[in-house]
């Protein structure tokens, strides 16, 4: 006990040591349990993080129709063919890799309400007592003499038009076209188009002129067929088929019936009374019958039902409609109405049934559509059980544990939903039901030991892959670089980029926190246990030779020692945790601000998970940073008690020191003098410095050209990236069909951060000669024809054209002289010019020839070839739905493409519909807020107004510079414009494709942090240290400086010569880490870092050798040695 | 004129603690060719008033003349330059110069250039008995007289009338402190040094001109010239 009092006391009567090592113990045990619970924290919460996020990537067909959930694709089944399993599990990061496994089920009891119903609006019923629906409209009659005297009678099959003009005889009127300056005869039968040349004096008397030039047109001595020839002019139709003639009167269009029966309808009820529109189906009722009839419903727009007979399906030879005895006719069941009706059940009633071992990772649940509220997931491998959505569940009353059975249906080869029944049925046990989502009903997920299909691929997802968060950018790249042409992946990552960012920076710097407290800890505990225990000699001699054991010796200079590094690791790691919270906000903070990295707008950034993950920190943790700093004080301490016991053990025959041999030297002079002497002969201590320099500065120098080499990488990257961004659908998947405004384009645009901005607007085109006829009354068929066909695309550049934007760009053969530069040109005379010509000056209509870019095949299947011009027709949509929008154009081929998907695409430069400067020009056609008039009177109206009505179907756009991401960011936020998952007031949606220069921004950006951090308390550590070596150097030779001051040297003189000395060894050794730094190639950091330390160095040796000079002389010279 | 001279001198020693007068109105002359010993028990305050004539340190109060100039008005770095030189009990000899070089050093810091000072550090070894051997070896390669005559060799080589020693034959065999004695003893007789000696060795004090003895910081007893 009295040892142990003893050996307190005398270390902390030691009083200014004590409170020194105190201090800088409390202070670093403090510092480096705030580093360690930080790292800890950061390290836990992104292991917390990954378990708790899911990173998956979507591998999608991006084709015309995207996205088509159940759509057969012959381009994305090719494409599921071509994906390679084997290649995709050899990147890195991939957990799991599933391709599309479902198919349609049926499960008795189960009627859809929500989702995609196919039939929903078919009815297949027997109705009788049939009253008819009359309207103005066209009569159509036998009778010649029906016919108004003043018409124009068109041949519903020819087109051909006969004039009836009052007091005069029908005329037909010929159709004639001018092309090149020659006369065409044109003619149409049996759907087949005739140009025949013929001389000018062929010509009849009176006949109709185009000009295939500019598609003018002129009535040749049609005068005096009155309003025969006006716009106003009745129009009549004859139809040679049925030799019916159409001409204005009562139409009979439809009949008042009541539902008897209905064998299939999904909403309607037995008894409910309709209107039966009967279309072109020429169905006439018969008074007292009954019928059966096949008809969707349509709307009206008034509050009648209104059911339009329809075909079964194309090509049907069956009427929609049967004459029956009564609804309980038994030739019904006979009858195709009767199989088609349950047809329809079957299909509109399926469930969908889909399987994978990792359920929760599918889209639908990673996004959080649906989430399970009730049960768990089915295991990888488990057979017999699944998962139901919550609002089948509820209908059918199901609860975990219950049974349910599902016979699978198999599709047809192009229509997913003509659906047929297996003999393969599961009964499957419910081991989970999620929350009820209209968008996920009637679903059953299984494992995919439950899967495996077989069913053909419909729709666009060709399978998902399950990645390792923090790997899951890369391996999404490495997916996206063997994807076969078109297929897109898509990441989303819930967030985890965006979240886990501050908690690496956080990572990283308290990592580097860490590595330099415990440096520092080393240093200090060395210092600490040479001066309690190494300097000790005395008292241990003292201790010796009053007979202590060597036990007790040990015990009195230990304790003193552990007391004091004991209480300050204790204060140091109860305030290091109490600080921890506070301090871990504020580093959340800063990390966020300064290290990590902007991921809005980014496309490596995925919807953000809201989940708050708590983190508490383990008792050990809070106590590691004390328990490493104690015990690495008692390890020196320990050390230095060895050593004194090694060396105060007498060594018989051994000399005791050894002395070097001497020359009187007479270099030097004055102060350098000494220096050089005493440096040159110092031994150890001259060897000792120059050691720790040359560490120090090699250490400095690579740190320095360390984080010098990633300012640089980082610069270089910005200076060589080139970022492009497009405009996508709110989840990010989409970037084509889109609804781009002309006036979000030119926002985008404005940012002044663009070096380009790509867009494509598309109509549907045809050859006049290829459309069928359509009645009037066929305007959805033909509509949907229309929308069948071939896209006429103006675009500016070619990276915006749908069919390019997946792929690479394609190969083109140019017409001489021209280039895609024409895409982009500006100033030319656009359609609205021509379609608006009555504003032009002067007032003629300028149709033009427009220069076009078409596929090899294009040219090869309609026997064109580059240079040649062919005519189209299109319907501009954007101006009407109407027949006014119908336009025939010209095209000039300047260019053929090969190798692309839709070789039928015809692609027109952008001043085809608006000129390109609408986007990137001065000023645009409409002001911000200014409202535009659809009433038009002059050019910058019309443009005004089509401005603000244009919508781009693609946008894309490359940033001037990667420098510009921020400030791009910025902009984009400030104008309220969207990104993926997080909807704004522009709901344009705009994400970034900087994944791999993000990636590698954040991760220099902390290595670039790390060096931040370290390289301060590095410059104060070796500040120190210099003080602590020169101190150590200069104090154990203070008897020197005595005698020196003694002899009446000045004190500038002393103060020189231990100052130089000490420089000298010091810049030897900094001097050769340089050297070493620019031998391998750090040449300017070698010597930056040498001249650092340097400085740093000389700076506390400085501090030491005034401090040391402050001594007593009396006191100094008085001490024996 | 006495060369030194001592009027009134009072040394305080202070600290929060305690605080020690160590010389209490010590006034006496010192003339060159002479050599003074002063002597008296431990704590008796010779080597602090050797420190004073060293000048280490001024007076408390009381005035220390120097050729008639107060060693206040001198810079006390100047006057330890030129003025006094100093021979310890344990030599203070530079660990990392050798001999020559330890002796050559004073004479450099008045100008003198390497060269020089070497040929005249020869001659002041020769003068104090050390064979050449010697000159170029470190201080730790020297017996404690060695060490001794080397350091009165640097004292000579600083060119000053005054000579203080304090115990310089302390760390000495009978053979080499009477060696050291008669060099020293010598230098005031025959150079006309004014040797002053803290001692307790009564033999030296026997052989002094003029012996001061101490006690509590007074002089009480003052032996005149033996001569």
């Amino acid at each position: 006990m009295m040892i142990l009092r003893n050996g307190i006391r005398s270390a902390l009567r030691a009083r200014g040591r004590t409170v020194l090592f105190f201090s800088l113990i409390l202070l670093l045990c403090a510092v480096l349990t705030l580093a360690l619970g930080m790292w800890s924290y950061s390290a836990r919460t992104l292991s917390d993080m990954d378990d708790n996020y899911t990173s998956v990537a979507l591998i999608e067909y991006m084709g015309e129709n995207y996205p088509a959930a159940d759509m057969a694709d012959a381009d994305a089944r090719d494409a599921a063919t071509a994906l390679n399993d084997d290649s995709i599990f050899k990147i890195p990061g991939i957990r799991l890799w599933e391709r599309t496994d479902q198919t349609f089920a049926a499960m008795d009891g189960y009627t859809r309400t929500a989702g995609t119903i196919p039939y929903e609006d078919y009815y297949v019923f027997v109705s009788s007592d049939l009253t008819p629906m009359y309207r103005e409209g066209t009569e159509w009659t036998n009778d010649p003499s029906r016919i108004p005297e003043n018409c124009i009678l068109i041949d519903t099959v020819t087109t051909d038009r006969t004039y009836y003009a009052s007091g005069l005889e029908p005329y037909f009127v010929p159709r004639y076209y001018r092309i090149d300056g020659k006369l065409y005869r044109y003619t149409l039968q049996d759907g087949a188009v005739t140009m025949a040349p013929v001389d000018a004096s062929q010509l009849p008397e009176r006949y109709f002129l185009i000009d295939g030039e500019d598609g003018q047109y002129f009535n040749v001595n049609l005068t005096g067929y009155g309003n025969a020839i006006e716009s106003e002019a009745v129009l009549c139709y004859y139809n040679p088929a049925t030799g019916l003639y159409g001409v204005p009167g009562q139409e009979l269009y439809a009949y008042i019936g009541s539902l008897d029966r209905i064998l299939h309808g999904h909403s309607l009820k037995e008894g409910t009374i309709a209107v039966i529109e009967t279309r072109d189906t020429g169905f006439v009722a018969e008074s007292g019958k009954s019928y059966v009839f096949h008809t969707v419903s349509v709307d009206t727009g008034t509050k009648n039902t209104t059911l339009a007979l329809t075909d079964f399906y194309d090509g049907c030879e069956t009427p929609p409609y049967m004459e029956v005895s009564g609804e309980a006719d038994p030739q019904i069941e006979q009858s195709l109405f009767y199989s088609q009706a349950s047809r329809y059940a079957l299909a509109n009633n399926y469930i969908r049934l889909e399987a994978s071992d990792h359920i929760s990772a599918m889209e639908c649940f990673q996004q959080g559509a649906v989430f399970l509220e009730q049960g768990r997931f089915p295991e990888a491998g488990e057979t017999g059980v699944c998962v139901l959505d919550g609002w089948t569940a509820e209908q059918m009353a199901l609860s975990p544990g219950d049974t349910v059975t599902v016979r699978l249906l198999t599709s047809s080869e192009n229509d997913r939903f003509d659906l047929t029944e297996t003999s393969d049925s599961r009964t499957l046990k419910v081991t989970g039901i999620t929350n009820p989502s209209g968008d996920y009903t009637g679903c059953v997920w299984v494992s995919s030991a439950e899967g495996g299909f077989k069913e053909p691929l419909f729709g666009d997802l060709l399978g998902q892959a399950v990645l390792e968060n923090p790997l899951a950018l890369r391996a999404a790249d490495a997916l996206e670089s063997i994807m076969p042409s078109g297929v897109r992946v898509t990441l989303y990552d819930q967030g985890y980029a965006q979240a886990a960012q501050p908690l690496k920076a956080m990572e990283a710097a308290s990592m580097g926190i860490a590595a330099a407290c415990i440096c520092a800890c080393l240093v200090v505990l060395f210092l600490f246990a040479f001066l309690f225990v190494g300097r000790q000699k005395e008292n241990a001699l003292i201790l010796s030779s009053l007979g202590t054991p060597v036990s007790k010796i040990r015990l009195w200079l230990l304790s003193g020692a552990a007391v004091i590094a004991g209480a300050a690791v204790i204060i140091g790691t109860l305030a290091g945790n109490l600080l921890f919270e506070r301090l871990l906000k504020a580093a959340q903070s800063l990390a966020q601000n300064l290290y990590s990295v902007d991921l809005r707008y980014s496309a490596s950034a995925g919807a953000v998970k809201s989940t708050a993950i708590p983190t508490v920190l383990p008792l050990w943790v809070k106590a590691a940073a004390g328990l490493i700093v104690f015990v690495l004080a008692l390890i020196m301490c320990l050390i230095f008690l060895r050593r004194m016991h090694t060396q105060s053990s007498p060594k018989r025959g051994k000399a005791i020191a050894r002395v070097p041999k001497g020359q009187t030297t007479s270099a030097g002079k004055g102060a350098v003098r000494f220096a050089l002497i005493s440096a040159r002969r110092g031994g150890r201590r001259s060897l000792a410095v120059p050691a720790v320099s040359m560490i120090l500065t090699l250490l400095r120098g690579i740190l320095f050209g360390s984080s010098s080499g990633w300012e640089h990488q980082l610069e270089a990257l910005y200076d060589t990236s080139r970022l492009f961004g497009q405009v996508t659908s709110s989840n990010g998947r989409q970037s084509t069909n889109l609804m781009v405004s002309a006036q979000n384009a030119r926002l985008l645009w404005e940012s002044g951060c663009l070096d380009n901005i790509a867009v494509s607007m598309d109509w549907h085109y045809w050859f006049a000669t290829d459309m069928p006829y359509f009645t009037a009354a066929q305007t959805d068929q033909r509509n949907t024809w229309i929308s069948d066909q071939p896209r006429l695309i103006a675009l500016n550049d070619l990276s915006a054209a749908p069919d390019f934007y997946y792929g690479s760009s394609p190969e083109i053969q140019w017409l001489d002289g021209w280039d895609e530069g024409f895409l982009a040109e500006s100033g030319q005379t656009s359609v609205l010019d021509s379609i608006y010509y009555y504003y032009n000056d002067p007032p003629v209509m300028q149709w033009q020839t427009y220069p076009c870019l078409v596929s090899q095949s294009f040219l090869e299947s309609h026997g064109l070839s580059l240079g040649d011009c062919f005519d189209i027709s299109t319907r501009l949509s954007n101006i009407s739905d109407d027949e006014k929008a119908i336009v025939s154009l010209t095209f000039s081929i300047v260019g053929a493409y090969a190798g692309s998907e839709h070789a039928g695409e015809i692609y027109v430069p952008l001043y085809f519909w608006c000129d390109p400067e609408w986007i990137t020009g001065k000023s645009a056609p409409l002001a911000q807020g200014e409202r535009p008039t659809a009433d038009f009177v002059s050019h910058a109206e019309r443009d005004a107004y089509f401005y603000s009505i244009s919508t781009f179907t693609t946008c894309r756009f490359t940033l001037n510079s990667a420098r510009y991401l921020d400030s791009f960011k910025n902009y984009l936020a400030q104008n309220q414009i969207s990104q993926v998952g997080v909807q704004n007031q522009n709901r344009t949606t705009v994400i970034i494709h900087d994944e791999a220069f993000m990636e590698t921004v954040s991760s220099l950006k902390r290595y670039m942090a790390f060096g931040q951090i370290l390289l301060p308390p590095l410059c104060a550590a070796v500040g120190l240290l210099g003080f602590i070596i020169s101190w150590l150097m200069v104090n154990g030779r203070k008897i020197e400086l005595a005698i020196m001051r003694g002899l009446g040297t000045p004190r500038s003189r002393v103060f020189f010569s231990f100052f130089l000395e000490q420089g000298i060894l010091a810049a030897a050794g900094a001097i050769a880490a340089g050297l070493i730094l620019t031998l391998t190639g750090r040449t300017g950091f070698g010597w930056l870092g040498a001249a650092v330390f340097l400085a740093f160095y000389l700076a506390g040796c400085a501090l030491a050798v005034t401090a040391v000079c402050r001594t007593r002389l009396l006191r100094s010279l008085s001490e024996p040695e | 004129m006495a060369i030194l001279e001592l009027q009134n001198v009072h040394y305080t020693y202070q600290n929060p603690y305690q605080k020690v007068e160590a010389l209490k109105g010590i006034s006496h002359s010192f003339d060159t060719g002479l050599v003074y010993a002063i002597a008296g028990s431990s704590g008796s305050g010779k080597t602090t008033l050797l420190s004073l004539m060293a000048g280490l340190d001024l007076p408390t109060s009381g005035t220390i003349l120097c050729d008639g100039v107060s060693t206040a008005q001198m810079k006390l770095e100047q006057y330890r330059r030129e003025k006094v030189a100093v021979i310890y009990q344990s030599f203070r000899l530079f660990p990392l110069l050798t001999i020559a070089e330890n002796v050559m050093y004073p004479m450099e810091l008045k100008g003198m250039s390497p060269k020089d000072a070497r040929s005249r550090a020869a001659g002041l070894l020769a003068q104090v008995n050390l064979p050449q051997t010697v000159f170029n070896r470190f201080p730790a390669m020297l017996s404690g007289g060695e060490q001794q005559r080397a350091a009165i060799a640097r004292a000579l080589g600083m060119d000053t009338k005054i000579l203080l020693a304090d115990e310089p034959t302390g760390n000495l065999d009978t053979a080499n402190s009477e060696n050291i004695f008669s060099i020293l003893e010598n230098l005031a007789h025959l150079k006309g040094y004014c040797v002053i000696i803290v001692t307790h060795n009564p033999e030296l004090v026997a052989r002094a001109d003029q012996v001061l003895r101490l006690q509590d910081g007074m002089i009480i007893e003052h032996r005149g010239d033996l001569q």
